[in-house]
């Protein structure tokens, strides 16, 4: 549930650069205050999604970090490139009006709310996967665990996450 | 009877119906023929154009599928982000009996217990907002409203009638006819000596906007208010009479007009006799767009051959015109042949290539081909002249029509560059005009104003992409102009979809309605528009002065600020530490500043104040009533706060003796000083804190790494990287700091220009952010040192004067609006960049340029022309909002060869130099340096493709793209990008503010200098200016080939003149210019010519002084002998030669042939 929680706010980060750039593009706001408002919500979404492909990496899904890792490298390429700033964030008030700059800026928000929603849909997908080997080690194991497990079914999450470490395989 | 919806002014239509009903009635019996009907399918408002909207009307159809989907007033004028802040004015502050003078130390607190040394009510220097404001803008208009009261009803009845819209007659603009002519009642506060050549002054209203040709002689001397009203209304009424009669009446055609004519024309003669536009002759010459077609040979003929004479006298041609009309062949010729401006059945899209031949006979003359000329058809290029048989055909069809017998073929004459020796021109390169028709070039923005890149425009990204040529504009928005018409009026007439101004590329529908030529958009004329105060005549909205000039300046409403207009207010914040005084700058700056303190551009409301800094900051009170002036010092640096925040900034006048006192003691202030640190952070900050209620300009001297507080910098520069030929770091900013507080002060209107005078690394990339946002400027002096370097004190001194005394507008913002299709991608030059086409610009200078790159969105298929305008509403320093508006008109081109034909190669470099500089910064040097060769090789190998005959083998360019080899290799040799050369980053990276920052003239010459040789001037072919002879050398190719030891030579660099002087140098040349005996006693550093009584010394100095002229900025003469060690300045300009780290000319073509066979 945390992951798909965290997912729709990835999913929220994405839509709301995009809208942010469209407003830019049509003269809505001032490109200052818009990289106010932007720069600091940079920060958060690169962190959330490192945690991501950490939980990943300890759950040891190698495809889904695997398809994640991409993602990873190019935020820390961002991040590492972007102009002098001393705050936090990514995007600078004198360039941004750059059509360039703006055009690529609203194109990756169309690709990374492409990718986010796409894990969000694959994550249930996955996570009934895990749901079904779940079932399937519940009838090796037993009933009595059995219960006992379900009665943790409410984080889902950790079950998606950790499914080898919470069953120990 | 009812005014239109839209009307701006409904109070008139209201004042109006009762004089109206009769009117219409009784007195025009004859216009009431004029069906309203019939008037639909030929609007009547114009006689001769009517016929021309007829043939296009069709294709304005597709027109509003486009308009309707444009939201109305999407781009509504927010040009402030922020509301105006009242000036906090009467801070309480108890006034602390402080001796003047006294030294006060304030430690960390809140400011206000603090302040001291001001006594109570003495405030009153607060800026004086709340008083200036424009609300009584219509208030003395009414008077005149009332003038016209006696006779409007004839005028209405008649006017509206005759146009065939019943519905307006009720709706006669009499209170808005006022515009122009009366701006000595509407604007007590016009200035009387603004640097425009023409003013708006009491009586000579005609004479502040002088058209092109037309009123010079006794036109101007018509003043509107002295005359009686009667006359003008009649002369309306028969105006309105005779062209109803030949617009859609047929029976008054043959006979009625002539007689009219006549009437019209003794009227007018009476009127404006030397007013010999030909609009003048009223109704019956076409609207400005269309009134002179570029001479098709058929119209000609039609026209009598007299259509050439329409310019010069009103009197011959209106007969024929009218005798014509009828005529639907002539019609139809007419109707096609001038309106380009309307989307068009002659596109230019059709796929001819070169041959016209297809193309309507009208389109041939409207937009004639580039080649009509014979080109040569060189033995090495025979595939070449096939492309052009339509183009000869035409031209030879066309032959004897002489209009387009302009070196237009030539731009296309293929040139094998590896061959031609001579490359460069012997005269100076003017910008190519663009291939428009006659009328339409007239009206054309000046080159010196606005440039772009390719003169005709590609149909399609697509085809851009195959020229591979960059797309761009060059502005010089703000230069000082000696002919400027300055507009004053109720109703600034723009486009209600896209805000465009009314400007002579839109197209008249009718009388009543204008079509955008950018959004296509139908507007209503608004009733004021319709009555021209230049000749006081009613229905020609054509011939307004907005409609015959493409750069005017209004005088703008109230609706144009959102806070009273600024008064100008100059902020000096000065180093003072250690450093500085040894430079020794502060006695130039303080005696420059004494000499120009009365001529500092403001009014009475203007404001000026100082502060020094070292690792304290200094504020002077300068409040009036002082004995002398009161240093008061902040330590706090962390934590800056003003100590007396009003009077701190003191109004010039009132203050004028303390300024003074503290001007002159200044200098000796610190002489003794032992602090060398820098706080210019913290100073900004204070600064900042300082303008912000007003806004304005900040001068900062610093000469020295700021090193203490906020926004201090390290130093980064490696001096053994200098010449380093591969990397090069450090050209970005060290820290936003500097960015951030011009972002603030930008937002505050408030422009910051640094003066860097230093000796070392100072780091200019980190400090220059403070100007470039907020749209500063930037003046460098390295080595700066009073004593030892006396040509930088003496640049410093020519620098300041012009800088003090020079025009500047405040609290500006510019938007630049181009064609539907055409959108504007990168901005370059010194502001911030509010939305997609907005600049903020918090002060305007008349030096700054700006630098626009295009992309083509949409196909431009269904335009022949496209037109660009650029919008800069600023705040004069008398207080007045105003916008000045230029618009560039250009054809559109459906072949790659046309587009070949039109670039203009000086605009290109510029733009390309800007585009290399961001890519230095963001990329890197390396990377900039191959995109510039590649600006090369692309277009040269795309054109040797586009044209196959030409063997692969040989280098060829066409004729307008010969010079871009060598203007790049220039490039590449500047101190901005050139590599393997010594080069101080400061250096470097101030030659990057420069091309980011300089119009295109002054950078033209930065990048190729003029070299010229002096020493046996001629008077021939000279020009005669102001009763001196200025010889005119021809221009030398920068090589030391061309430098011989008999010779003496001065090279143009814009800001620096150098003159070399060869060692066999003839002592004649020595002695009679140069005042000494021979070669060896020439000093090794001299900086004037002496004025001998000799008529060399006379040719040369008259031409050094006519190059100065030129100039806003004076440049520097420096003499350099052969073998003296200065001599390598002087080489280092010479970009043909090789160099140990660069290619020579030949050996970069050489280079680029490689590439291109790759």
């Amino acid at each position: 549930m945390l992951a798909l929680l965290l997912t729709a706010a990835l999913i929220f980060f994405a839509i709301w650069h995009i809208i942010a750039f469209d407003e830019l593009k049509t003269d809505y706001k001032n490109p200052i205050d818009q990289c106010n408002t932007l720069n600091p919500l940079v920060l958060p979404e690169y962190l959330i999604h490192a945690f991501f492909c950490v939980m990943f990496l300890c759950a040891a899904e190698w495809l889904t970090l695997g398809l994640n890792m991409p993602l990873l490298a190019y935020h820390i390429w961002r991040y590492m490139t972007r102009p002098v700033m001393s705050g936090p964030g990514l995007y600078n008030p004198t360039t941004i009006m750059n059509a360039d700059i703006l055009a690529y800026c609203q194109k990756e928000g169309w690709c990374k709310l492409a990718f986010y929603l796409l894990a969000f849909f694959l994550l249930p997908i996955r996570h009934d996967l895990c749901f079904g080997e779940l079932i399937e080690q519940r009838r090796r194991i037993g009933p009595v665990k059995c219960m006992q497990t379900a009665s943790n079914e409410g984080i889902i999450s950790s079950k998606v996450l950790f499914p080898r470490v919470a069953y120990g395989i | 009877m009812s005014a239109p919806a839209g009307s701006p002014h409904p109070a008139a239509g209201a004042r109006m119906p009762p004089k109206l009903g009769g009117a219409a009635s009784g007195l025009a019996p004859p216009q009431q023929n004029g069906p309203a009907p019939s008037q639909m399918q030929v609007p009547s408002g114009y006689g001769l154009p009517h016929q021309n909207y007829m043939a296009p009307s069709g294709h304005y159809s597709q027109g509003p599928g486009k308009m309707t989907s444009l939201p109305l007033d999407s781009q509504c004028d927010n040009y402030y982000s922020r509301p105006y802040t009242v000036p906090t004015q009467n801070v309480g502050t108890p006034s602390s009996a402080n001796q003047p003078g006294a030294q006060q130390m304030y430690g960390r607190g809140p400011p206000a217990p603090h302040v001291g040394g001001s006594t109570p009510g003495s405030f009153q220097g607060a800026p004086a907002s709340a008083s200036h404001s424009y609300t009584s803008a219509s208030q003395p208009y009414s008077s005149f409203g009332n003038r016209y009261s006696s006779s409007p009803a004839t005028y209405s009845a008649s006017s509206s009638a005759s146009q065939g819209y019943p519905s307006t007659c009720s709706h006669y603009p009499i209170s808005t006819v006022s515009n122009v002519v009366y701006p000595n009642v509407s604007y007590p506060s016009l200035p009387a000596s603004e640097p425009y050549g023409q003013m708006l002054t009491s009586q000579s209203a005609p004479s502040a906007r002088p058209l092109k040709e037309s009123y010079s002689g006794p036109s101007t001397a018509i003043t509107y208010p002295s005359r009686p009203p009667p006359p003008p209304s009649q002369h309306h009424q028969q105006q309105q009479q005779s062209h109803s009669g030949y617009s859609s009446v047929p029976w008054s055609a043959p006979g009625l007009p002539p007689a009219q004519d006549n009437l019209i024309r003794s009227q007018m003669g009476s009127l404006a006799p030397a007013n010999s536009h030909p609009s003048n002759n009223g109704v019956d010459s076409s609207s400005t767009t269309s009134s002179a077609s570029p001479v098709p040979s058929s119209y000609d003929a039609l026209e009598g051959g007299s259509y050439p004479d329409m310019h010069s006298s009103s009197a011959s041609s209106p007969a024929p015109d009218r005798a014509l009309e009828p005529n639907p062949t002539v019609a139809q010729a007419r109707s096609a042949a001038p309106t380009p401006t309307a989307p068009h059945p002659t596109k230019v899209a059709k796929p001819f290539g070169y041959g016209y031949p297809t193309l309507q006979p009208a389109y041939q003359n409207a937009a004639p081909p580039p080649s009509s000329g014979g080109h040569p058809s060189g033995p090495g290029y025979p595939g070449y002249p096939q492309h052009y048989p339509g183009v000869n055909q035409l031209s030879s069809g066309l032959g004897g029509l002489s209009l387009q017998s302009s070196p237009q073929p030539e731009s296309l004459r293929p040139v094998n560059l590896t061959q031609e020796k001579n490359i460069l021109p012997p005269t100076p390169i003017w910008a190519p005009v663009p291939n428009l028709s006659a009328e339409l070039s007239k009206l054309n923005c000046s080159p010196d104003s606005f440039r772009c890149t390719l003169t005709s425009i590609p149909q399609t990204q697509a085809l851009l992409n195959k020229a591979k040529l960059p797309l761009g504009l060059l502005l010089h928005p703000f230069r000082d102009l000696t002919q400027l018409p300055v507009i004053t009026s109720n109703t600034i007439v723009r486009c209600r979809s896209c805000r465009t101004y009314i400007n002579p590329f839109v197209s008249f529908m009718d009388q009543r309605r204008w079509k955008c030529n950018l959004c296509y958009r139908v507007n209503d004329v608004p009733e004021e528009f319709l009555y021209n105060p230049l000749t006081r005549s009613y229905g020609e909205p054509h011939k307004r002065p907005e409609v015959q000039n493409s750069t005017v300046e209004f005088i703008a409403s109230s609706d144009y600020m959102l806070r009273p207009p600024q008064p100008a207010v100059y902020l000096f914040v000065l180093d003072v530490s250690h450093n500085a005084v040894e430079a020794g700058y502060l006695s130039v700056l303080c005696q420059s500043l004494l000499e120009n303190l009365d001529k500092l551009p403001g009014d009475s409301r203007t404001r000026i104040g100082f502060m020094t800094f070292d690792s304290t900051i200094h504020f002077y009170n300068l409040q009036e009533g002082l004995s002398q002036p009161q240093m008061l010092i902040v330590s706090d640096i962390d934590d800056v706060f003003l100590p007396t925040p009003d009077s701190l900034l003191v109004n010039l006048h009132e203050s004028k003796e303390l300024i003074k006192d503290l001007l002159n003691a200044l200098p000796n202030m610190f002489i003794n000083t032992r602090e060398t640190h820098s706080a210019l952070g913290p100073a900004l900050q204070a600064a900042f804190k300082l303008m912000s209620p007003t806004g304005g300009r900040v001068s900062v001297f610093q000469t020295q790494l700021p090193s203490l507080g906020a926004g201090l910098l390290q130093s980064r520069e490696d001096p053994n990287q200098r010449s380093n030929t591969k990397v090069v770091h450090h050209l970005g900013p060290a820290t936003d700091f500097y960015k951030k507080l011009a972002l603030d002060c930008s937002g505050q209107q408030t422009a910051v220009d640094l003066f860097l005078l230093s000796s070392q690394y100072s780091d200019l990339a980190s400090l220059a952010c403070m100007s470039k946002y907020s749209a500063g400027c930037i003046f460098y002096y390295p080595s700066f040192h009073s004593t030892h370097n006396p040509s930088q004190a003496e640049k410093l001194q020519k620098d300041l004067k012009r800088y003090l005394t020079r025009k500047i507008g405040f609290e500006a913002v510019m938007r630049i609006r181009c064609t539907k299709g055409l959108s504007m991608h990168t901005f370059h030059g010194n502001f911030f960049v509010r939305s997609t086409d907005l600049l903020s610009l918090a002060n305007i200078n008349p030096d700054a340029g700006f630098a626009v790159q295009l992309s083509i969105e949409e196909s431009l298929t269904d335009t022949s022309l496209v037109c660009f305008q650029t919008a800069l509403l600023y705040t004069s320093s008398k207080g007045e909002r105003r916008i000045r508006v230029h618009t560039l008109c250009l054809p559109v081109v459906s072949s790659l060869p046309d587009v070949y034909a039109g670039v203009d190669v000086q605009a290109a470099i510029c733009l390309l130099a800007n585009m290399a500089v961001d890519r230095s910064v963001s990329s890197s040097l390396s990377d900039a340096r191959d995109a510039l060769v590649n600006a090369v090789v692309d277009p040269l190998s795309a054109y040797s493709s586009a044209v196959s005959s030409v063997p692969r083998s040989t280098l060829m360019a066409p004729s307008s793209l010969k010079l871009l080899p060598l203007y790049v290799l220039a490039l590449l040799k500047q101190k901005a990008f050139r590599t393997g050369t010594s080069t101080r980053l400061d250096d470097r990276v101030y030659a990057m503010c420069q091309m980011k920052s300089q119009p295109l003239v002054h950078l033209m010459k930065m990048i190729h200098p003029n070299l010229y040789r002096i020493d046996r001037l001629t008077d021939e072919g000279a020009i005669h200016v102001n009763d001196r002879v200025v010889p005119q050398p021809s221009l030398q190719k920068l090589s030391a080939e061309k430098l011989t030891r008999e010779g003496a030579f001065l090279m143009d660099c814009g800001s620096v003149f150098y003159i070399w002087i060869g060692k066999g140098c003839d002592n004649n040349f020595i002695e009679n210019v140069l005042g000494y005996p021979d070669f060896a006693a020439i000093p090794q550093k001299m900086t004037h010519l002496p004025e001998l009584d000799t008529l060399s010394s006379e040719r040369t100095r008259s031409f050094i002084t006519w190059l100065r002229d030129s100039r806003p900025l004076s440049p520097v003469l420096h003499m350099v002998k052969d073998e003296s060690p200065a001599k390598t300045e002087f080489f280092q300009h010479l970009i043909e030669d090789r160099t140990e780290a660069a290619f020579s000319y030949y050996e970069f073509l050489i280079h680029i042939q490689q590439q291109i066979c790759k």
